[in-house]
């Protein structure tokens, strides 16, 4: 008894353990696993993490008038197991550190990570592809004899045209440089 | 052993649980009772049975990593490891040395966390309330490097097929050290207060004793097993991830008793503390996961230490990127046929200190 | 039981005994780590007891039982059990098929309790979850299943989330665009798509109406 006394004395000099929260803010770490957020500026619309996600809570769909493609995270089923963040090949998600996830029963329908990816025509013949990044362009395009810049604005047919043409006139060896 | 028709005013059925024995999960305990003395105990499970096999069964192999980390929260981080194990067996999957020390950084940290909670429980069973606060602070120590290394206080979401979600970092890691030395430093005196504390060793020894025949016969493992003297740790018997490469020692008592299992599960927590330190000092560089591939057809089975002894996954596949039958067993799973041994001719006043002395995991047992 | 014999030498003796009693080869092979496995498969479950005779002489544990079937989606058919042992490192495991194209019944099971005393959960599970016919254990009474239901009931259940139309279903899906896109997402869809309710089985067997409470939710 007396080896608990002390500790039992130094606790109580310690003053309370547990935080003032709602009254102050609790203290989030950094790498804190929250609410999921999605870039859709980086998104390729590949949907690994439809695949991956346990809950089924990531759904990514084609829109009506086949612009685009919609992006949508329900926070209720979400595990928050970062899965979707970890095999994302673009680092397109990400983990935030909010955890407010308490709310009515008539919101849950709005407890949603929504984005609307829009398609981008080919500059050579028109066609719907998915946004490629360009970081992402650089790194698949590294050995190409064609401008990434370039490549990201074609769909795949015309990428494969535009590198045969340019590898043609590389064996030709006609040095000038090809722009759009 | 029928004694309710002999003598009626001594003996009779006393019905504990199924809520809240000692944790809170639900089993439910029949005890046959001679005056204070328990004669006969009848166990009946199956309120929490969530036909989590079958639900494996429909789910694919990376969903499945996080469906096995929901089996249990405190011992959450050994059932995805395991079952990547499995998968990573049958495929051929060579896991990168980073990922190998960061799944047992992950391991260790959590079962210094169980390990503290089940002891601070033992000492809320007993009464003795301010003691428990006190472990159960010491444990808040393990839930903040939990909180700021994973990102969450339970799951902490390390493992994937092939290797580790996460990542250290200089800062990381001196977050750890310096939340580590305090936990080593309270550890320190708290088993110096259950190894000679009067009033703790008067409730626990000598009480629930579970002799080494009977723990051999009945398959028991971990820290219940180890508390009768028996020296079985899958991560000394079969070495697994970096566990060849760290320096520990495998915690006996020879008791038997309710506390030397309180007392094997405290070292541990130190000898956990001395592992995850060694990983901090020689944390190797590289990758942290191998490349996926195809999970083929055929059959693999891995095994592993969780904070409760050994955890065991069997995988089938049939070649298709949704396993045939994931089976699991848990460390609970033989223990609680340990209780009958334990609590015969136990006072009452002990039931509830025996069963929290097998840190029993029911939503474990019954998945 | 503290020091387990080498494995090279145990796989041999095992090798050799089970050999004295049965044809057939017994698979090894090792994980990352040069762990042992081992497996053998046995044509028919009656010739367990033998085998079961001689890993209870090399002092085996019991690690679990696993039941399964072979076709996913014939979950009564072509079914086998695999026990699995430790000795020491090795990690042995005997798998038995229940099925055979001479019978068209499924083959009971001898119980292995008389040698491993912690088969006792094991066999129950499997006999109240697969409705696997068991011979000889001493304590035939249901593990987790209620007396009231049918054993190999969990065969035909589907996931509750399943059952109940939530996580993942197309209804949520239809519910969550409409309530960020201001109307539904596919054509033909007027009326809001209503609540997702159910009838619990047995109540829907018995023809009783549901509780009134399901249809004011929320």
């Amino acid at each position: 008894m007396p080896r608990f006394l002390k500790i039992l004395a130094r606790n109580l000099l310690k003053g309370p353990s547990t935080e003032a929260f709602p009254f102050k803010e609790a203290f989030t770490p950094p790498r804190y696993r929250g609410k999921v957020v999605m870039n859709p500026n980086l998104c390729v619309g590949c949907g690994i993490c439809t695949h991956v996600c346990p809950g089924g809570a990531i759904m990514m769909k084609e829109s009506e008038d086949q612009n685009g493609y919609y992006f949508m995270v329900w926070h209720n089923t979400c595990a928050f197991c970062g899965s979707c963040r970890h095999y994302c090949p673009v680092k397109a998600i990400s983990l935030s550190q909010d955890w407010h996830n308490a709310h009515y029963q008539s919101e849950k329908y709005r407890m949603v990570e929504h984005h609307f990816v829009p398609y981008l025509h080919c500059s050579s013949c028109g066609a719907h592809i998915r946004r490629l990044p360009p970081a992402l362009a650089a790194r698949i395009y590294s050995h190409s004899s064609v401008d990434p810049a370039t490549i990201i604005r074609l769909c795949p047919d015309c990428r494969q045209l535009a590198t045969a043409k340019r590898e043609g006139e590389v064996h030709e060896s006609s040095p000038a440089p090809q722009q759009p | 052993m029928n004694t309710t028709q002999t003598c009626e005013q001594k003996s009779f059925t006393l019905p504990i649980g199924p809520v809240h024995v000692a944790l809170e999960e639900p089993m439910y305990f029949r005890l046959e009772l001679d005056g204070e003395r328990v004669r006969h105990v009848d166990i009946t499970s199956g309120h929490v049975h969530r036909g989590m096999e079958a639900l494996a069964a429909k789910r694919n192999f990376f969903q499945n990593v996080v469906l096995t980390e929901r089996v249990c929260s405190l011992c959450s981080n050994s059932h995805p490891l395991t079952y990547c194990m499995a998968v990573e067996t049958l495929t051929g999957i060579k896991v990168p040395p980073r990922a190998q020390y960061l799944r047992v950084m992950a391991e260790e940290i959590k079962r210094i966390a169980s390990n503290l909670f089940n002891v601070g429980i033992m000492a809320h069973v007993i009464g003795y309330k301010s003691l428990f606060m006190h472990v159960m602070e010491v444990r808040e120590l393990m839930q903040d490097i939990k909180e700021y290394i994973f990102g969450n206080r339970m799951d902490l979401a390390a493992n994937c097929i092939g290797g580790v979600k996460y990542d250290m970092d200089e800062e990381l890691r001196e977050y750890a050290d310096k939340n580590l030395e305090q936990v080593a430093m309270h550890l320190r005196e708290i088993i110096d207060i259950y190894r000679h504390d009067p009033m703790i060793r008067a409730r626990t020894q000598g009480v629930g004793v579970l002799p080494v025949l009977e723990a051999e016969r009945l398959g028991l493992v971990g820290p219940v097993a180890r508390g009768s003297g028996i020296r079985l740790d899958v991560r000394r018997d079969a070495p697994y991830a970096a566990y060849a490469d760290l320096d520990f020692q495998v915690i006996t008592e020879s008791g038997g008793d309710v506390h030397a299992r309180a007392m094997v599960r405290l070292r541990e927590a130190g000898e956990g503390i001395g592992i995850v330190r060694q990983i901090l000092r020689k944390l190797p560089e590289g990758e942290r996961s191998a490349p996926l591939q195809h999970v083929p057809a055929g059959e693999a089975v891995a095994r592993s230490e969780a904070p409760r002894g050994e955890l065991f996954y069997y995988l089938r596949s049939d070649g298709s990127d949704v396993p045939l039958r994931l089976k699991w067993r848990v460390p609970s799973y033989m223990n609680w046929e340990a209780l009958p041994v334990m609590m015969k001719d136990c006072a009452v006043a002990d039931v509830t200190l025996i069963v929290n002395s097998i840190d029993p995991c029911v939503s474990c047992t019954e998945r | 039981m503290s020091q387990a014999p080498l494995p090279n030498s145990l796989k041999e003796s095992l090798a050799g005994e089970i050999a004295s009693v049965l044809p057939g080869e017994i698979l090894w092979n090792e994980d990352a780590y040069g762990n042992p496995f081992g497996w053998l498969v046995l044509p028919v479950p009656s010739r367990l007891p033998e085998i079961m005779k001689i890993l209870a002489g090399h002092k085996a544990r019991l690690c679990t039982v696993s039941a399964y079937a072979e076709e996913r989606d014939d979950p009564d058919k072509k079914r086998g059990i695999a026990y699995h042992f430790v000795l020491g490192r090795l990690l042995f495991t005997v798998t038995v098929r229940l099925y055979n194209p001479e019978t068209p019944e499924e083959l009971p099971v001898p119980s292995i309790t008389p040698w491993f005393s912690n088969a006792d959960w094991n066999e129950r599970e499997f006999r109240e979850m697969f409705d696997i016919k068991i011979t000889g254990n001493p304590n035939p009474r249901r593990l987790f299943l209620d007396e009231r239901l049918d054993a190999g009931i969990m065969n035909s259940l589907i996931p509750f989330s399943a059952m109940v139309n939530s996580a993942g279903s197309k209804d949520l899906w239809e519910r969550l665009m409409a309530e960020k896109t201001g109307h539904l997402s596919h054509a033909g869809a007027e009326q809001p798509v209503s609540e997702p309710s159910f009838t619990p089985v047995a109540r829907a067997e018995r023809n009783e109406p549901g509780p009134k409470a399901r249809e004011q939710k929320d």
